[in-house]
């Protein structure tokens, strides 16, 4: 909090997603908040769009991932890349908000995490007795500072909306900003390539969020209204752990919550954001 | 202060409930062997709330990732590494609970010994074991339902219309009060446990001895049901039938 009283929080700083881009159309306007700001997003005759604070002053905006993006500082470095979003054949689906009465750093880390899955996503994400988490590998990318797990695998009863009956699917996570997490699976239909899902997930409060899911998919025969039915099941099913865990923002002080060997991503993500000094939404102190 | 949480009845085995006690939010649980815990509500992996959680045999999982909690309050098992014998200092916070005359009892404190004593000092509630009527919030401070029960200002046989005589009220404890009388020419107990919801609502568990038939249950019932319109309209006029005390009229 001292970071933000100083005006130097480097959350400030960061790109986030506040809204979709194809739902405004010129002349449409669409008022929402950020960091406790209340913020308006206009698109001009031209197409152009801006993004303005109460006292008229103008925000950094841009367009990419289906999704308008903007900052309340000054972004010292480009929005990230997600290069699957031009590759051919994917089909992009912004999926809307979910608004989330949770930490927007806890529900990244949900997001990172698989061994909810037999709990929380009973057989569609997993089930007993498939609960074993077998060893993966997590590292912090040197260039790009990036939080990535590799060599996830899990098994799941059904992984995808294209998916029937059950498979060990792998998975890998890429954490490219505090509050963007993309996820990479298999692919049943694809073998050798991997379905993406993200979310970006606008920072309303410490304690409230909405979470923009977006994906590229290699899918078959399955209509985009099915496969936001699926993501909007599973994001409510996480929805009712996100709004009961306690306290409501992540805790950055490693005695807070006991982490085991399934949580490697979850301690990297932690440790990345208390480097970078992303504590809106954190507690660093234990209560 | 002991609390009164639920009826014994209604915590049956494999049930959990949330409960907050002197401002400790509690999961109150009952495995499936009978035995009752009372821990924060809180699992220490990922601070998700346990009342959330599931009972399996004599543990309680959390609903997260499924870690079990046996009834020491000890992590014994975590479903994400089966082969692992979790350390012993994976634990929650138990707190003092009891059961009985029909009720769960807690106390915001470590376990105690005298449990009994503690709760109902040296009052004799009733020779016989009373049965559970049902449990009701109502949405108005505790002390304003005590002061409805306390002696006997609310009329006990205007809501019994089978019942005839006098009613006396005792003020067992802060959190307890019984009614002694007869109803359908019997001698009867009601026993009536206050549980404070925060600040402003209160939920009354009513118990009754000897046993009751289902007619007399459902009577208690609406007995209750009138007790708490009459407690949370206090300028009702449509309560002719409650000789309100002067000066007891709840503000």
């Amino acid at each position: 909090m001292s970071a933000q009283a100083t005006g130097n929080d480097p959350a400030r700083d960061e790109w986030y997603a506040v809204g979709i881009s194809a739902y405004l159309r010129s002349g449409d306007t669409r008022e929402t908040v950020l960091m406790e700001e209340p913020i308006r997003i206009m698109r001009g005759a031209g197409g152009s769009l801006s993004v303005t604070r109460a006292d008229g002053t103008n925000c950094p905006v841009l367009e990419r991932y289906g999704h308008v993006w903007t900052s309340l500082g000054k972004p010292d470095h480009a929005l990230f890349d997600i290069p699957e979003d031009v590759q051919a054949g994917r089909t992009l689906v912004d999926c809307g908000a979910v608004r989330v009465r949770c930490s927007p750093l806890r529900a990244v880390e949900n997001f990172l995490d698989i061994a909810h899955f037999p709990y929380v996503h009973t057989d569609v994400l997993g089930s007993e007795p498939h609960t074993e988490v077998q060893p993966y590998k997590v590292h912090v990318e040197e260039k790009s500072d990036e939080v990535w797990a590799t060599n996830v695998r899990f098994y799941q009863p059904q992984a995808a909306k294209s998916a029937e009956g059950g498979i060990v699917t792998e998975y890998m996570y890429r954490v490219p900003a505090p509050t963007t997490a993309i996820l990479y699976k298999t692919c049943p239909p694809r073998p050798g390539e991997w379905d993406i899902i993200t979310i970006f997930v606008q920072p309303l409060a410490e304690d409230l969020c909405d979470v923009w899911p977006w994906m590229a998919l290699f899918d078959d025969g399955n209509s985009v209204t099915d496969l936001i039915h699926f993501q909007q099941m599973i994001f409510l099913q996480d929805r009712a752990i996100l709004e009961n865990q306690m306290p409501r923002l992540l805790p950055l002080d490693p005695k807070m919550e006991i982490p085991t060997r399934a949580d490697l991503t979850s301690v990297a993500y932690r440790r990345w954001l208390k480097r970078r000094g992303m504590t809106y939404g954190a507690q660093t102190e234990a209560a | 202060m002991w609390e009164p949480v639920a009826l014994a009845d209604g915590l049956g085995p494999g049930g959990v409930l949330r409960a907050a006690v002197d401002g400790q939010d509690m999961v109150v649980w009952r495995g499936r062997t009978g035995n009752l815990h009372a821990w924060d509500n809180r699992c220490p992996h990922r601070g998700m709330r346990l009342s959330f959680g599931f009972v399996r045999g004599d543990r309680l999982a959390c609903l997260y990732h499924g870690w079990q909690f046996g009834p020491d309050a000890r992590c014994r098992y975590i479903p994400a590494h089966p082969d692992l014998e979790p350390p012993e200092s994976i634990t929650t916070t138990a707190f003092a609970i009891a059961e009985c005359t029909g009720l769960v009892w807690v106390r915001a404190a470590p376990e105690s010994a005298d449990r009994t004593n503690e709760i109902f000092g040296a009052a004799a509630l009733s020779d016989e074991k009373p049965v559970a009527v049902r449990s009701l919030p109502f949405d108005v401070p505790i002390a304003h339902v005590r002061d409805a029960l306390d002696g006997a200002a609310f009329p006990i046989d205007a809501g019994l219309k089978a019942g005839s005589g006098q009613f006396s009220t005792d003020l067992t404890s802060e959190r307890l009060v019984v009614l002694k009388g007869t109803a359908d020419g019997r001698q009867r107990t009601l026993i009536a446990a206050l549980q404070p919801l925060g600040e402003t609502r209160t939920r009354l568990h009513l118990l009754t001895a000897p046993a009751a038939d289902a007619a007399l249950l459902r009577l208690l019932s609406r007995w209750a049901e009138r007790l708490r319109w009459f407690v949370e309209n206090p300028t009702s006029e449509t309560l002719s039938w409650s000789p309100l005390k002067t000066g007891e009229r709840p503000a």
